[in-house]
C-alpha cells in the first residue's frame, strides 16, 4: 500500500471506534508498525486532532446560555422553527385543509387579522426569554447599518420619540421565509421597549388599518401600525400609556 | 420509554455541545442559541417518547439538525447522496501551530468550510461522536461520513495555515517596539 493510501486511511481511523475494521485499516495500521516516519507522522496527526478538538472546545459561549436553555421547558416555539414533521402531523393538516376548504366554500372572506395575532403572540413569546442580539450598542446608526448586511428591513421610521431613547441593540428573526429586524430600547425605568420591522410581503395577510392597533398579550402590552411596505410592531411590559407615549407621529 | 430525565441535568450535560453544533451549523450565534433552545423545548414536549435511554444525545443532536434543515429553504439545501469512501491525505501542520492560535480563530476556520463538512467535522472533534453516531444523526452512510471528515479536515487545515500566516504577518506599530 503507498504511503499516500496508508495517511488517507488514517486521516479518519479512531482505535476504540467499532466502525474503523476492515482489512484497509488493518493495512495502514501494520504500515504504521514498520514505518518510524509513518509512525511518527501518525502520533503528530493525532496530536493535531486532539489540539484542533480542545480549541473548538474551549471557544468562548455566550454568558446567558445555560439560562436561556432551562428556561426553554417554559416557553413557547421560537418564531420561524416548524416542527418535525410526523405521520400524526401529516394527518392533523391534511384534516385541517380539508376542513378549510368546506368552511372556505361556505365563508369566502378569511380572517385576517388572526396571522397578526399569530404575529404578536409569537414575537411576545420570543422576547420573554431575553433573545441575544446581534449588535449591542447604544448608538441607533450602528444597528441599521447592521440592518443593511441583511435582508431585514434597514430604513426604519423611527417615531421621533422613540428616538429619544437609548438603543441597547438589535438582530435578525426569520419569520415566514423573511426576516424580521427587532431593535431594543432602554426605557427611563430600565425596562426594555422592543421594536419589530416586518415587510408586508412577510405578513401577507396584514391589510393594516388607519391607525395604531394596540391589544394586550398577558402582562405584555404590543401595538402594530403600518409604514409604507413595512409593518411595525412594538411592546413593553406595562400598560397602553406605556406605549402610547412614545407614538406621537404615527 | 425513557424514565422521567431531570431537564436541568440533561441542559448541564448537554447545552455546550449542542450550542457548539448549532453554531457550526448556522454561523449565528443568535440562530444558534434559538436551535439549541428550540432542542430542549422539543426534548420537554416530546422526550419522553424516547425508548432507549442509551439514545439520548443522539436524539438531541438529530433533533438540532433536523430542526436546523427545517429553518433552510429547500432550494438552499445541498442534496444527500452516497459519496462512497473518498478520502484525502491531510497537509502537514505542526500541533504548535494550532496551539498558538486563539479558540475563536480555529472555530472561525471551521464556520468557513461548506456545510457538508462542518456538521461531520464539528460532531467528529467537539463530542467524539462515533461514526455509526455521527451517521445517524446527519442520515448518511458511514462511508460518507468519513469522506467528508477526510476532506474536511484537509479543508480545514488549508483554513488553518491561512489563519496561521495571517497572524505571522501581523505588523506590529512602531511605537509598541520602541
Amino acid at each position: 500500500m503507498p504511503t499516500y493510501s496508508v495517511r488517507e486511511i488514517l486521516s479518519v481511523y479512531r482505535d476504540t471506534d467499532p466502525a474503523c475494521i476492515g482489512e484497509g485499516f488493518l493495512e495502514a495500521r501494520r504500515a504504521v508498525d514498520s514505518d518510524p516516519d509513518l509512525a511518527r507522522w501518525w502520533q503528530d496527526e493525532k496530536r493535531l486532532d486532539a489540539e484542533i478538538g480542545a480549541k473548538l472546545r474551549g471557544a468562548p459561549l455566550p454568558a446567558v446560555l445555560e439560562a436561556r436553555m432551562l428556561a426553554a421547558r417554559q416557553r413557547q416555539r421560537p418564531p420561524g422553527r416548524p416542527l418535525a414533521v410526523n405521520a400524526t402531523a401529516l394527518l392533523a393538516a391534511a384534516c385541517c385543509i380539508a376542513l378549510a376548504v368546506i368552511i372556505s366554500v361556505r365563508k369566502p372572506a378569511p380572517d385576517a387579522t388572526r396571522s397578526l395575532a399569530n404575529y404578536r403572540q409569537e414575537m411576545v413569546d420570543f422576547i420573554k426569554v431575553p433573545p441575544t442580539l446581534e449588535v449591542t450598542s447604544n448608538r441607533l446608526a450602528e444597528a441599521t447599518a447592521f440592518l443593511e448586511k441583511t435582508s431585514a428591513p434597514s430604513i426604519i421610521a423611527f417615531p421621533a420619540k422613540l428616538q429619544t431613547l437609548e438603543p441597547i441593540g438589535c438582530r435578525t428573526i426569520r419569520v415566514g421565509g423573511g426576516e424580521v429586524a427587532l431593535i431594543c430600547f432602554k426605557r427611563p425605568d430600565g425596562r426594555l421597549l422592543h421594536l419589530f420591522v416586518a415587510k408586508r410581503k412577510t405578513l401577507p395577510s396584514f391589510f393594516g388599518g388607519a391607525g395604531p392597533d394596540y391589544a394586550a398579550q398577558g402582562e405584555w402590552m404590543t401595538v402594530t401600525w403600518p409604514e409604507g411596505d413595512q409593518v411595525y410592531l412594538m411592546m413593553v411590559q406595562g400598560d397602553r400609556a406605556a406605549l402610547e407615549k412614545y407614538l406621537t407621529n404615527s | 420509554m425513557v424514565a422521567e430525565i431531570d431537564f436541568q441535568r440533561l441542559v448541564e450535560e448537554f447545552h455546550m455541545p449542542l450550542y457548539r453544533f448549532a453554531l457550526s451549523l448556522s454561523r449565528r450565534e443568535s440562530d444558534a442559541m434559538d436551535l439549541t433552545q428550540q432542542t430542549f423545548y422539543l426534548w420537554a414536549l416530546k422526550g419522553h417518547q424516547l425508548r432507549e435511554p442509551s439514545k439520548v444525545k443522539t436524539w438531541l443532536f438529530t433533533t438540532l439538525y433536523r430542526e436546523f434543515l427545517g429553518t433552510v429553504r429547500r432550494d438552499d439545501r445541498f442534496v444527500e447522496t452516497d459519496e462512497g469512501l473518498l478520502l484525502a491525505e491531510p497537509a502537514h501542520i505542526d500541533s504548535t501551530v494550532v496551539n498558538q492560535l486563539d479558540a475563536g480563530v480555529v472555530q472561525k476556520a471551521l464556520l468557513q468550510l461548506d456545510e457538508k463538512f462542518r456538521a461531520p467535522l464539528a460532531l467528529f472533534y467537539l463530542e467524539q461522536h462515533s461514526y455509526r453516531e455521527i451517521a445517524e444523526i446527519l442520515e448518511v452512510p458511514i462511508g460518507t461520513v468519513m469522506s467528508r471528515i477526510s476532506r474536511g479536515k484537509a479543508e480545514l487545515r488549508k483554513q488553518l495555515t491561512d489563519a496561521s500566516e495571517r497572524a505571522a504577518r501581523k505588523v506590529v506599530p512602531w511605537k509598541e517596539v520602541s
